[in-house]
């Protein structure tokens, strides 16, 4: 899988990031680190724990990093939650909108494992 | 040129840092506002910008620019926000609170390196005025033996 078939899988927006941040070593690089970044499974954990600052500062990492990468669908359920969770307790059932980040974030993280592992199977 | 950068997220440093060690420029990197403090007023002379995001744990941008305003050695020193609020209070209360310029994300090395650019311009020019008005008020009160 090429970096921009990735991109396609996530729902993401390759021309963009590239555009921007430049050399495609440096994109999977930061796309690894954000694998392994916990901003995603320490807002669910927020969000089961009604705790809503945690979860605000959660979902607003959360839409950085997917804004920084230019992974429009996560950036965009990301940034609305965010936006429901600005100010403390949010006034609507969340529910839906954690379904649609839930669904968004498996199709990152899909897309990125296996861009990682044939990377590295190539490399062996 | 050497630069602070003040973000919480490991991966927006990264790229930051990226960005400007490719122009050349030395960065030192700081995860929340409280450590950006503490480098800045052990080396308050060494950084000729400070990149600075808002929602951070800890200490948060805003308070980092308020903090920076009551310390004579920090107050003249430019910085940049860049965070991810878009919003217009957000941008009004940073520069209110003395911050030279705003930036929202997502980064664009171009935009990044051209506002870093004309910020270090900027306040190189406005430092050299200072100094010749300096040397004026100095020549005039000898002058007139005031």
């Amino acid at each position: 899988m090429t970096l921009q078939e990735c991109y396609v899988l996530m729902g993401a927006d390759y021309s963009e990031v590239s555009g921007r941040l430049g050399k495609e070593s440096r994109i999977v690089k930061y796309l690894e680190k954000f694998r392994k970044d916990n901003s995603y499974s320490n807002l669910c954990t927020a969000l089961e724990e009604q705790n809503w600052q945690d979860a605000f500062a959660c979902a607003h990492n959360l839409k950085g990093m997917c804004l920084n990468l230019a992974l429009t669908n996560l950036g965009s359920s990301s940034g609305a939650l965010c936006e429901e969770l600005r100010g403390g307790a949010p006034k609507e059932d969340l529910s839906s909108m954690e379904a649609v980040l839930k669904a968004d974030y498996a199709q990152v993280e899909r897309a990125v494992d296996v861009l990682l592992e044939e990377m590295e199977a190539f490399a062996l | 040129m050497k630069i602070l950068v003040v973000d919480d997220m490991e991966i927006n440093r990264d790229i930051l840092e990226d960005m400007l060690t490719d122009e050349g420029y030395e960065v030192v990197l700081t995860a929340n506002g409280r450590e950006a403090l503490t480098v800045l007023l052990e080396n308050p002379r060494e950084f000729d910008v400070v990149l600075l995001d808002l929602v951070m744990p800890e200490l948060d941008g805003f308070s980092v620019l308020t903090q920076m305003q009551k310390k004579s050695l920090l107050k003249d020193l430019p910085v940049i926000v860049i965070s991810g609020e878009r919003d217009r209070e957000s941008e009004q209360r940073s520069l209110d609170l003395g911050a030279t310029d705003f930036i929202s994300k997502p980064f664009d090395r171009h935009i990044v390196i051209r506002r870093i650019r004309n910020t270090a311009e900027l306040f190189r020019i406005n430092a050299l005025w200072s100094g010749r008005s300096d040397a004026r008020r100095k020549r005039c009160r000898s002058s007139t033996g005031s």
